[in-house]
């Protein structure tokens, strides 16, 4: 479960976050609709603990514990997982390289044993395999000259893998071609279980047609100024955002 | 640019020599060298035409003296201040020089398991019993002091290099004092697959200065992998100054490693690779560079017929105060040639690196493809790096690029694998080792890939213990 509360934070000087309080249960799919520098990805970077963030107020829990005192790994080895809208290109270490130091950095935080690498091979190949995502793409250089679509097939690869307890997906559709979302959110439905949290940011409503969200809030401003079940994101799709950008004024 | 002015910019060009820009007041390094050369001339070895070019290179030596920051082609890199007192001239091996080169060579082999022949120049002299003693068919082998007595002409070859770098001071001085070394000759259209490995090793024995000149020639058609490695085992600060030349034939194919382990801080070590590529031929080599106190890789190339290629590409890793040096001269005087360096630095707390790379075209180059590129990380605050790219170019019709950059980590990069589990070091160190491993990676021998990569990740694995 992850409780934002009365959470804010700012960049260089610059109030971003004002006030935002939500809460994921265990289970639930939340999506944040919101316009252009409402601030959803300072919402996800803040949560996920990118440190240039300067939190002023509120707490972040993360199944009841708070995480803001936590660097960016700790949050991850505690269950948290961010999708990144722009995945980062890691030139010079394989994809396969990548994805078994992030296995094996949680598993030594959690004092678990390391995988060993047929295990890991044989984890890795199971869920490539229902990702789409071929022998040949996990010995090149992580996203290094993958097309958008790969890199986001990438990062729910990775989400896969790495089984986390709540996941933040920042605007995973951006990018996708209509089959590539499919295979995304097919990835993101098969991780729904009932004691695991998802907050899908997005823009549009064609993710959530893939991805159904149980709850759907609206960000403007820095706060949630309006909260719903799946069909706010319909009228969202219909209306716009205006009505909200002037009621946050 | 009209054909005369074109003309005449390379008259220029050729009528100032790089070096020709310094004082004459002599230091009294310059001058104890000028006496070494002296009480030397009348006892070195070899022919007259080879008594004759020590002659001719040690007067361009006392002509422009030790480099100092005045110099372009040393502007960053000042010999003059390093050099302060020339040390005498490394003797031939004695048992205690031996005796510590051993163990030097028997951990190399311990390291890399696979077959290679190998060559050591130990304290500039070659070493036959700690060499290969069976060659692969195809391989001939001298040492360069025997050619040199026997009056052979090849020993003039590799001591006149096809010219290559014969206005470096170094270099010249090189030519003046080197007796020993090793030419290895690889017959025409031989294919060698294992891999010829010449160990440039500093006993430690005797505190000197070490002089040697080798070459590889590799014949029309052939194909080798040559790895050129860099040991010391030091106790004392040591001066080498060391020349390989390798001379393909037109359509040889090289693979070319070279490898230089760390050397002390008080050392100095200038390593001079002359390139001379026929037509059709390829030389494909990558570095892996340590630092030392005065470390220079300076490498002089001449593309001397049409259609042939040679890409360079390096890692260079420095901390402490160490400070290294790649300095690169491509000479296109050939058409339809394809030169590429790449090169990237990782530079710790007070080291200091420098990448000076020159492309030059000729103007019956036409068609030359070359491309410079120069990337370094800064992990420190008093780390620094000197970029220095430069194309000359006086043919119309080519592609001809550089780059160069120089930062810190990327900070997006760094949180992105930090919110996948990674520790800050651990992160640092996963992106570092991919820096490194861009370069490394292109390798086509995985044995030697991974020598390499592991190589790479003690170091960062050091430089995370001397961080804590």
């Amino acid at each position: 479960m992850l409780e934002i509360i009365n959470l804010h934070a700012e960049i260089d000087g610059k109030k971003i976050l004002n006030g935002l309080t939500l809460t994921v249960k265990d289970g639930e799919v939340a999506a944040i609709m919101g316009p252009n520098g409402s601030g959803k990805s300072t919402l996800s970077y803040v949560v996920a603990g990118r440190s240039d963030y300067k939190v002023t107020g509120g707490d972040v829990l993360l199944n009841g514990q708070s995480i803001l005192e936590l660097g960016a790994h700790e949050r991850a080895a505690k269950g948290l997982f961010l999708a990144f809208q722009y995945p980062l290109e890691i030139p010079g270490v394989t994809t396969m390289t990548f994805l078994k130091a992030s296995i094996n950095a949680q598993r030594k935080q959690r004092g678990e044993p390391e995988l060993s690498t047929p295990d890991f091979m044989k984890k890795v190949r199971a869920a490539a395999a229902k990702m789409g995502v071929k022998d040949e793409m996990l010995r090149r250089p992580l996203n290094v000259g993958f097309s958008g679509g790969e890199k986001k097939r990438l990062e729910i690869l990775q989400m896969v893998l790495l089984e986390p307890s709540f996941a933040i997906l920042d605007e995973t559709d951006s990018g996708l071609d209509i089959d590539a979302l499919r295979i995304v959110g097919d990835g993101v439905n098969s991780l729904r279980a009932k004691d695991r949290g998802f907050l899908v940011i997005t823009h549009y409503q064609r993710l959530l047609d893939h991805i159904v969200p149980d709850t759907v809030h609206v960000q403007s401003q820095g706060r949630i100024v309006k909260s719903g079940g799946p069909e706010l994101a319909h009228e969202l799709e219909k209306n716009g955002y205006r009505d909200y950008v002037a009621a946050a004024a | 640019m009209s054909p005369q002015q074109r003309e005449s910019a390379v008259t220029r060009v050729e009528a100032e020599p790089v070096v020709a820009t310094v004082s004459v007041l002599k230091n009294e390094a310059e001058l104890a060298l000028a006496d070494l050369f002296s009480k030397k001339r009348g006892l070195f070895i070899g022919s007259s035409e080879i008594a004759l070019r020590r002659e001719a290179a040690f007067a361009r030596f006392a002509k422009s003296g030790l480099p100092s920051k005045r110099v372009e082609a040393w502007h960053y890199t000042d010999l003059r201040a390093a050099l302060r007192i020339p040390l005498p001239i490394a003797e031939f091996p004695d048992n205690a020089a031996r005796a510590l080169a051993r163990p030097c060579i028997e951990a190399l082999r311990a390291a890399d398991p696979q077959p290679v022949t190998r060559f050591v120049i130990l304290d500039g002299i070659f070493d036959a019993e700690l060499s290969t003693s069976h060659m692969p068919a195809g391989v001939s082998v001298t040492p360069t002091c025997n050619s040199l007595i026997a009056g052979e002409q090849r020993a003039v070859l590799a001591f006149e290099a096809g010219g290559l770098g014969e206005n470096d001071p170094a270099l010249n001085l090189n030519e003046a004092f080197s007796v020993s070394g090793v030419l290895i000759d690889i017959a025409d259209g031989a294919m060698i697959d294992q891999p010829i490995e010449i160990v440039f090793l500093s006993s430690g024995a005797h505190r000197h200065a070490i002089y040697s000149r080798s070459s590889v020639r590799i014949g029309e058609g052939a194909v080798a992998r040559i790895v050129e490695r860099r040991c010391s085992n030091s106790s004392v600060g040591i001066q080498r100054n060391e020349a390989l030349y390798l001379n393909l034939g037109d359509r040889a194919i090289v693979r070319h490693v070279a490898i230089a382990e760390a050397d002390r801080a008080d050392c100095i070590d200038i390593a001079s690779t002359l390139l001379d590529l026929k037509e059709g031929s390829e030389l494909t080599s990558t570095s892996l560079v340590h630092g030392g106190g005065l470390r220079r890789r300076q490498i002089f190339g001449r593309f001397n017929g049409p259609h042939a290629r040679c890409s360079l590409r390096g890692v260079v890793l420095l901390g402490g105060k160490e400070h290294a040096d790649t300095t690169i001269v491509m000479e296109h005087v050939a058409p339809n040639c394809e030169s590429r360096e790449t090169f990237n630095h990782i530079i710790d707390d007070e080291a200091t690196g420098v990448f000076q790379g020159k492309v030059s075209v000729a103007p019956e180059a036409q068609k030359t493809d070359g491309k410079m590129k120069s990337r370094a990380i800064l992990l420190s605050e008093t780390a620094s790096m000197n970029n220095k790219p430069e194309l000359e170019i006086f043919a119309d019709d080519v592609t001809c690029g550089h780059g160069a950059t120089c930062g810190s980590l990327d900070d997006d990069q760094l949180f992105y694998v930090q919110s996948r589990g990674l520790p800050k070091a651990e992160a640092e160190a996963l992106l570092l080792e991919g820096f490194a491993g861009e370069i490394i990676l292109e390798i086509a021998n995985e044995q030697t890939r991974e020598v390499l990569m592991d190589d790479v990740r003690a170091w960062l694995s050091h430089r995370a213990l001397r961080g804590n």
